[in-house]
């Protein structure tokens, strides 16, 4: 063989380059979805506090929402795109950042249905529990939230307008 | 039997010359390596800027043997829908999960996480009785997402003698190779 490429030499070369084929193509997949529109449209409304207690054990305050979801997500399910968590999460600020997850839900790209949802409490789906005693009286908002997991590529998050809440001074 | 044949061979005509060249060479990558490594931990801030998933927890997000990329700038800062990576006392296995819940503290978060695919929240990992993980349970939070190239070692894990049998062969390549020249 001489001064020739061996044939362990030549296996490192082809496998890198392999490598640096499917690399590249994941690289161009990555950045020609980054650039198109993310756009959707969700509304929700009827937000509203349906229980309301104190939990002596824990420390902390309990409560139950009801809210109504509407959107169509078509566009943020590009090709780039494996799937979105979808969440519905709870802000208010007692002094300091509250946030509480309500509601998710998993949706695939190839599954993408506009979402109507009259929602009480979807079986599994989640009551409000705070740290501490802070939610009466308490004004919140509630978002949707969408976080997209991409096939390759930078993870990242879209939010909805938020609809506004009032806790009961009382509990119920 | 070329395979073997041919690397004996480039061994048996390498002179030391050659030989201390290309043992310079294969020290060379080992430093790129180690220093792309520790560049990652300054640039992300974090002491594990790339995990790879060891459980089904997450699915169908994140599997077994996916990459994910992890920084803790706190930037923006963290918040329900994220995924995070934390580290429970002095459990070697770190979790990926998703932050269910956060709330602030005296420069603090209490955060309650949940994998995606429990149906139940995490409070049954965590130490009896703990009710929240802190910012110093965490590693970090996932921001790039590669799939399936983690699985390598996972197997490397399993089979020590993959290992062995991977480190040994790039040390071989590294000392044989050529660069092409004329």
């Amino acid at each position: 063989m001489g001064m020739m490429h061996n044939v362990t030499s030549r296996f490192n070369s082809s496998f890198f380059f392999g490598v640096t084929v499917i690399g590249i193509l994941a690289a161009i997949n990555f950045a020609t979805s980054f650039a198109v529109d993310h756009s959707f449209s969700a509304s929700i409304s009827n937000v509203n506090v349906t229980k309301f207690i104190k939990n002596s054990r824990y420390n902390w305050d309990e409560a139950e929402l009801t809210f109504n979801l509407n959107g169509n997500f078509s566009d943020i399910f590009n090709w780039n795109v494996k799937l979105a968590f979808f969440y519905v999460e709870l802000e208010y600020n007692a002094l300091e950042r509250n946030q509480i997850t309500l509601w998710d839900k998993i949706i695939w790209r190839n599954q993408n249905t506009p979402i109507n949802l009259n929602m009480i409490k979807e079986k599994g789906k989640y009551a409000v529990r705070t740290k501490k005693h802070n939610l009466k009286g308490a004004t919140g908002t509630v978002k949707l939230k969408i976080e997209v997991t991409p096939i390759v590529g930078l993870i990242y998050k879209l939010e909805s307008t938020p609809a506004f809440v009032r806790f009961p001074n009382d509990y119920s | 039997m070329h395979v073997v044949t041919d690397t004996l061979n480039e061994f048996k005509i390498m002179d030391k010359r050659r030989f201390s060249h290309q043992f310079v060479n294969l020290c060379l990558v080992i430093a790129t390596a180690l220093m792309t490594w520790k560049g990652f931990m300054i640039s992300f801030n974090t002491e594990s800027p790339i995990v790879v998933v060891l459980s089904g927890s997450m699915e169908p997000a994140y599997y077994r043997g996916d990459i994910l990329f992890l920084e803790m700038w706190n930037y923006p800062p963290l918040q329900p829908g994220d995924v995070v990576v934390y580290k429970l006392g002095d459990r070697d296995i770190p979790i990926v999960h998703r932050i269910m819940n956060l709330h602030e503290e005296d420069d603090d978060y209490y955060i309650l996480t949940k994998g995606d695919n429990n149906k139940v929240n995490d409070r049954g990992l965590y130490t009896p009785g703990q009710l929240f993980i802190q910012k110093k349970d965490l590693l970090g939070r996932t921001w790039f997402y590669i799939p399936y190239v983690g699985i390598i070692t996972i197997w490397l894990a399993d089979y020590p003698i993959l290992k062995y049998l991977l480190i040994g062969g790039m040390v071989i390549i590294g000392l044989t190779s050529r660069e092409p020249q004329s």
